[in-house]
């Protein structure tokens, strides 16, 4: 199959929604704004912080914010301090600053970070444990919702004690879950098929 | 909301680099935007996060909510377009009304053969 039909795609991916059980948006924002707009997003590899990122992106343009969302290159074992600065220079007053990646900024870094961000609305940040700024939102996976992401991606029917299986095996990282699943369908094997895992 | 559109003369999808990528972009919007771009570009699609590459850009202003323009760019010599099971890159026209980045794209092959390069085909055999 060629990498642009592949329906697990990483384009195809980042485009899904968050999601998780009792999750709203309303709620996630009303906390927002509760902890005047200082939040951390919590949880562990592949378990949405990013996706939820994503998605306060583009909920926080329609209130009307000038946006900034940093991902730094997961190679990179620290964010560059001149690319902090980049990402805190003309800053306006509506401007949302959403930091993906917390861990690898340095104390000295993050102080800085902390007193650019004074005057603005909104600094939310993703990290894996808890610490630097009130949690906002704690991202947790379960083997449904990789269900139901695959479902959403490729339209068909999974073993549910295949997909329960997987998502042991992925340690519930549903990023590197779906992954497998990429190199399945690229390989020819059917989605409801239970061999050819790695 | 509305709708733009690319599309390529005598809808030639396969261009040669050097050869020139012709066609006409169209809008019909129900807001006029601050401006229009248009771009030449290639982007990949596959397992890992995807790249992007703008070659060539035509800003044109603000132009009402209705209307079409005639391009014409030039194929560039690389990066050619290819597939494999991993990636694939594909060449672009689109053109863009901001704020807002309402598009519309149609993709092309830049190649020198009549399709994109399949990385999945096995190499010659050397004798």
């Amino acid at each position: 199959m060629r990498a642009a039909d592949n329906p697990f795609r990483a384009t195809r991916v980042d485009a899904l929604d968050y999601r998780a059980p009792g999750f709203e948006w309303r709620a996630l924002l009303e906390r927002l704004d509760g902890l005047g707009g200082r939040g951390v997003v919590l949880g562990p590899r592949g378990s949405g912080k990013s996706t939820l990122l994503r998605g306060l992106e583009e909920r926080l343009r329609d209130r009307g914010h000038e946006v900034r969302r940093l991902r730094p290159d997961p190679d990179d074992a620290l964010i560059a301090q001149r690319q902090l600065d980049r990402f805190t220079s003309a800053l306006s007053p509506t401007t949302a600053l959403l930091l993906d990646g917390a861990d690898r900024v340095g104390w000295r870094e993050w102080r800085r970070l902390c007193l650019a961000a004074r005057p603005l609305p909104v600094l939310v940040v993703t990290t894996h444990r808890r610490g630097r700024l009130p949690t906002l939102h704690r991202c947790s996976t379960s083997a449904e919702i990789l269900t139901e992401l695959l479902a959403e991606l490729d339209g068909g029917r999974h073993d549910p004690l295949e997909v329960r299986a997987l998502f042991r095996q992925h340690r519930g990282n549903l990023r590197t879950a779906l992954r497998q699943f990429y190199d399945r369908a690229a390989r020819g094997v059917p989605a409801a098929d239970g061999r050819g895992g790695e | 909301m509305g709708e733009l559109r690319v599309d390529l003369d005598g809808e030639r999808t396969v261009f040669r680099p050097g050869e020139r990528i012709r066609g006409t972009a169209s809008w019909r919007l129900d807001e006029p935007p601050e401006e229009f771009e248009l771009r030449l570009f290639w982007f990949t699609e596959g397992k890992g996060d995807q790249d992007v590459g703008v070659v060539e850009t035509q800003a044109l202003g603000a132009a009402g909510t209705f209307g079409e323009l005639e391009f014409d760019f030039t194929a560039p010599e690389a990066p050619l377009s290819f597939s494999g099971q991993l990636i694939t890159l594909i060449w672009a026209v689109e053109l863009v009304a901001n704020p807002g980045g309402l598009a519309g794209r149609r993709n092309l092959v830049i190649a020198y053969g009549d399709r994109e390069i399949d990385i999945r085909a096995d190499p010659p055999e050397v004798p």
